[in-house]
């Protein structure tokens, strides 16, 4: 019956569902409206993406962990609760899966490194015209590439959703699962673990 | 430099604190130069992981989440709501388990109480003719002592004769008595017979179970017939019974 209705859905209602909230389409989607969670899944899906990335530095990793977020909080819709946002729910979930990851594979092989530091490279092209400059800078966010990347994921997981995503302290505790002082004192540590690993590749003393 | 000076530095750096409160910072730290060189620090982090910001563009598409929950992960939306009190199954089981054992226990010890019929094997005139539906007390004994109810000597020994033992749930219990050390009493299950560990001259006193229906039924040769002797032992007082083998012709009443 559920293949039927994912097989079946009616896209003519997907304009419709684009006004709905995301307590609404969870709503349908716990109904068995497929629909209802493909829209779901378009507003979000960018927002996912991009923590997974930055969690894991390749996009195939970060792909794989956004579709098994997505199944996973389509298998377990019905223990949604409505007092937190979808958003924070789905965070929640890709942090554990990216957790998870990065356990499992917690030594990178030199040929990874070298696909993150590719990655890096489509970054930072021509964002400077000096080449100097461009070589400095380079080096910089090659070093603090590589010390985000040793660090371990619940460090990880809070620089990247307080500093690069730029999330707000009750939304970040509401995704880790901690109040919002557990939260800021999270960020604090994570920042310090993430200075002592810079120093050295900057050579710098800490 | 101490750990709660950096803290605040990179609360500064990341713009974490109040204006007043950076103000402050930043002149303390314009005085202290591994402040200044901490706070440089955690200002280029702060720049470089908002330069972390771009990701590449990803390749999703509806069809392929579609196939996965298809493929891996279809499963009702609206599955069983999982219970929390699935560990009260524990305690509940142990109630009953000790409740069901003080019961067993209390009709165990009711029926251990109940007045014993004696076996006698002198024929009788006007017998009473009752069946006995086990479980059965047996209580051999080579001394003819009864314990409960009007006491009888045997006048024959009685034989009783049994094939099972615990194979059909047969409880054997050995009980002393104050004038034999041996003395072996036997738990029948139903339809069991009794069995003697030896031959010789034994009395055996059973305890009367719950009288029998008056319905009238054909006695088998199987179940044991205890015929009940109006006339009382001179030397005891009580009235004389004894074992009928096999009486398949004799009507069973109360």
């Amino acid at each position: 019956m559920v293949e039927s209705t994912v097989m079946g859905y009616d896209a003519s209602l997907s304009g419709r569902m684009e006004l709905d909230t995301d307590g609404a389409l969870v709503k349908k989607a716990r109904e068995g409206d497929y629909g209802a969670f493909e829209t779901l899944f378009d507003r979000h899906r960018v927002l996912v993406y991009r923590f997974a990335y930055q969690m894991t530095s390749r996009r195939d990793d970060a792909e794989d962990i956004v579709q098994e977020a997505f199944v996973r909080a389509y298998q377990n819709l019905h223990r949604y609760r409505d007092e937190a946002k979808f958003t924070t729910w789905l965070l929640r979930i890709v942090t554990n899966l990216c957790t998870d990851q990065a356990r499992m594979s917690t030594r990178r092989t030199a040929l990874e490194q070298q696909e993150a530091a590719g990655a890096l490279d489509w970054m930072t092209s021509g964002e400077v015209a000096d080449p100097v400059q461009n070589l400095e800078a380079e080096r910089r966010k090659l070093a603090l590439k590589k010390a985000l990347n040793a660090l371990p994921p619940h460090h990880k997981a809070v620089i990247v959703l307080r500093d690069i995503e730029e999330r707000e302290y009750p939304d970040m505790a509401a995704i880790l699962g901690c109040t919002v002082g557990g939260a800021k004192l999270r960020v604090l540590r994570a920042r310090r673990a993430l200075r002592e690993r810079i120093a050295p590749l900057l050579g710098e003393d800490t | 430099m101490n750990g709660k000076l950096e803290n605040k530095l990179a609360q500064l750096a990341f713009g974490d604190l109040t204006p007043s409160e950076a103000r402050q910072l930043e002149a303390e730290a314009e005085r202290d130069p591994d402040a200044r060189r901490a706070l440089m620090l955690y200002k280029d982090m702060r720049d470089g992981l908002r330069n972390l910001q771009d990701v590449p563009e990803d390749q999703f598409s509806k069809e392929r989440l579609r196939d996965a929950i298809l493929t891996q992960g279809l499963r009702p939306p609206i599955s069983r709501q999982t219970s929390n009190r699935s560990w009260l199954w524990m305690p509940v089981a142990a109630c009953a388990l000790g409740f069901s054992v003080m019961f067993m226990r209390h009709s165990f010890d009711q029926t251990s109480k109940q007045p014993e019929l004696v076996l006698g094997s002198k024929s009788l005139s006007s017998p009473t003719l009752m069946s006995i539906s086990p479980p059965t007390r047996v209580a051999v004994n080579d001394t003819h002592k009864v314990t409960h109810g009007p006491e009888v000597k045997a006048v024959h020994p009685l034989r009783i004769v049994s094939r099972s033992t615990s194979r059909h749930g047969v409880r054997h219990v050995r009980e002393m008595d104050e004038s034999s050390p041996d003395v072996l009493t036997y738990l029948m299950g139903p339809g069991e017979e009794n069995v003697a560990p030896s031959n010789g001259a034994i009395t055996a006193s059973m305890p009367i179970p719950p009288v029998a229906e008056p319905t009238p039924s054909t006695a088998t040769a199987s179940s044991p017939i205890v015929l009940i002797d109006q006339d009382k032992d001179t030397q005891t007082g009580a009235q004389r019974a004894t074992e009928v083998g096999s009486a398949s012709n004799v009507l069973v009443g109360g």
